[in-house]
């Protein structure tokens, strides 16, 4: 498994990067489709643009915090 | 994990991983169209993670291979107490951080997650109460870890029954009385109170009413100078 900094990327690829995964953003959170925000699968709550982890699986966006990682890691295994 | 090596796939050219590794300026990588695609198909293919940072990531791992989550993980085998005693070990090493942000940001994300319970409960594995429960099972008999299991997730399901927690300015009487209802009306096993600071006079002084004048229960106290725990069982 390799590890991409998404801090290094800069907002175009980031932009683009959500575009190829059907979502998207306003510059702050990461969108739906429909324009309605993306929530965090564990917290229900909206995922900063500069606070979100794509991870393997069933391609998973979610919040960087220790909540949603800990439910990531339960369902999918210490993959990463 | 693999951080500081190239891609051996070729996939991505403009080899992201070791800029990481190397710490490249933020924002500076500009990846194209295809090459983001051939990102995602390995991202798909469980051969690739995007993350923002390594330090949450490696916490949240560390935390589980303790030899105290170890030990609770040994007797709770509920999943999801599980994962909120594991946050309160992460709490625990925030609230002794320098970052305040840190820990109100866990404990709102808790509370998103797990609700005001779930708070309490990982503030009760915070703060160290707990361990000092545990102990105080285990050394009031011989309890099967079955036993053992069986106590602690009744307590962690029902932290708020069967906790109290004192304020410096609580009226001792009125709060024994609270207690003495709570105790006589649903007979747990073990009440917890706790004060920490100045509260922790009214605590000891609590600790005292009990043992003199409630027929059926003895007291186990735990005092580290800032935090009084004060734990009420059943004879």
């Amino acid at each position: 498994m390799e590890i991409v900094s998404l801090k290094q990327l800069n907002k175009e690829s980031k932009i683009e990067l959500l575009k190829q995964l059907d979502l998207g953003t306003d510059g702050i959170f990461v969108l739906k489709k429909n324009g309605e925000k993306y929530l965090d699968k564990s917290t229900k709550e909206p995922i900063k643009l500069d606070n979100m982890l794509i991870l393997p699986g069933s391609i998973e966006v979610i919040d960087n915090n220790p909540v949603s990682l800990i439910d990531y890691f339960d369902e999918h295994g210490d993959i990463i | 994990m693999n951080m500081g090596t190239s891609s051996d796939s070729g996939l991505l050219p403009k080899d992201p991983i070791e800029s990481f590794a190397k710490g490249a300026a933020e924002g500076t990588l500009k990846w194209t169209k295809e090459e983001i695609s051939k990102a995602i198909n390995r991202l798909a293919n469980h051969d690739l993670a995007f993350i923002e940072d390594i330090d949450i990531i490696n916490e949240v791992k560390a935390e589980k291979t303790t030899e105290e989550f170890k030990l609770y993980a040994n007797y709770i085998q509920d999943k999801e107490l599980r994962k909120i005693v594991q946050l309160g070990l992460t709490l625990r090493k925030y609230n002794n951080g320098t970052d305040a942000s840190k820990v109100s940001n866990l404990r709102d994300r808790i509370v998103e997650r797990f609700g005001s319970d779930g708070l309490h409960i990982a503030e009760f594995v915070s703060s160290k109460r707990l361990s000092k429960y545990i102990s105080s099972i285990i050394t009031s008999s011989s309890p099967s870890t079955t036993d053992i299991s069986k106590k602690i997730e009744y307590m962690l399901k029902n932290i708020d029954t069967f906790t109290m927690f004192i304020k410096s300015e609580d009226s001792l009487e009125i709060r024994f009385e609270q207690i003495k209802t709570i105790l006589y009306a649903n007979r747990p096993e073990t009440f917890i109170i706790t004060g920490t600071r100045t509260a922790r006079n009214i605590t000891s002084s609590l600790e005292y009413k009990i043992k003199r004048e409630m027929y059926g229960y003895t007291t186990e106290s735990f005092d580290d100078g800032i935090e009084n725990v004060i734990f009420i069982k059943k004879k």
